[in-house]
């Protein structure tokens, strides 16, 4: 996937702009949306506890590769959501939106076979075709988002003044 | 926004949110368990075990395997790959490595060609993943720098409330 970094930047990038329109859309809620877009990202808990731990404890096959799909990414929004006693469609709306972004984002990457891995479980298991655009390991990514992002920062101060 | 304990909001006990969510994480397990059982079946190559443990089965298949590099050997355009499996680790000499660019020993790749025999896979394609060991580093330092982002801008602009457990708008 594209680095944590990246994936976060997305969503505050789209929805700080976004935001000069919509009144409600203030930092709070771009918040929101970047915390959705680290759902994905999620998965790295597999290096703390491997799958194969899991397997032997509980004697079944297991994958820890849904939490960056979209099944997992919906599941997961939910259980955030249900931390917040107010707006909790607008919460689950952002969590969702920055989660689907990172996949997409991710899904932008060089896999050998031109394919993507299977991002859209549980709902199919097509493999989109990928435009092969970067891996996680080139420098530029994280560049460009960062630049992009520090430009959008100073142009959203001076637009609230 | 400032709390306001006459306005009515629609809340649910704590212990009926950790119980949600307790349902939400089974799910997720349940996913888990569901998505290893499947996926060999729509995947169009033999997984990495499979290759392990039944190589000759699928000599003249095309395979996708994704390894790190042990050894390169440039003038005769190949490579040692060490393959990492639930099953344990093997080794596959690569073909016609120099589809794979700017990677050294350390670094990890995806490689897409034919199993022409027992340990040997003429390339197609590849993908580089991690150029060089370092890479690595760089990964998880700029993941780390995006999670206290995230939980400082979460934080900053949320409260949570232990006795509720909720996160309500506010420093």
């Amino acid at each position: 996937m594209a680095d944590l970094l990246t994936h976060v930047l997305v969503p505050y990038v789209v929805l700080t702009v976004v935001g000069w329109r919509v009144d409600w859309l203030t930092k709070r809620w771009v918040a929101i949306g970047m915390a959705g877009a680290a759902i994905p990202d999620l998965m790295k808990v597999k290096i703390l506890i491997s799958s194969s731990v899991v397997e032997s404890t509980f004697g079944v096959p297991f994958s820890y590769t849904p939490i960056s799909t979209l099944g997992g990414v919906l599941v997961i929004a939910g259980a955030i959501t249900v931390f917040f006693d107010e707006r909790r469609l607008r919460v689950y709306a952002l969590l969702v939106g920055g989660g689907l972004s990172a996949l997409i984002l991710d899904g932008l990457r060089i896999f050998a076979d031109g394919h993507s891995g299977f991002w859209l479980y549980p709902f199919t298991w097509w493999r989109p075709p990928t435009p092969n655009l970067y891996v996680t390991a080139d420098v530029w990514v994280a560049g460009v988002a960062v630049s992009l992002s520090v430009g959008i920062f100073l142009l959203n101060r001076r637009m609230q003044r | 926004m400032i709390y306001d304990p006459r306005m009515h909001y629609s809340r649910l006990r704590p212990i009926y949110k950790l119980l949600v969510v307790f349902l939400l994480m089974a799910v997720l397990f349940s996913s888990g368990v569901h998505y290893a059982s499947q996926v060999s079946k729509h995947q169009p190559y033999p997984s990495d075990e499979a290759l392990k443990e039944n190589p000759d089965r699928y000599v003249g298949e095309t395979v996708l395997v994704f390894g790190t590099v042990e050894e390169i050997d440039s003038q005769n355009d190949r490579a040692h790959l060490r393959v990492n499996t639930d099953v344990g680790a093997f080794d596959l000499v690569i073909e016609g490595f120099s589809v794979a660019r700017d990677i050294e020993p350390g670094g990890t790749v995806q490689i897409y060609g034919t199993l022409q025999e027992r340990g040997l896979v003429s390339a197609t394609a590849a993908s580089v993943v991690n150029p060089s060991p370092s890479s690595t580093l760089y990964k998880y330092g700029v993941s780390l720098i995006g999670a206290l982002l995230v939980v400082v801008m979460i934080f900053r602009n949320w409260q949570l409330d232990l006795a509720t457990l909720s996160l309500r708008a506010g420093e």
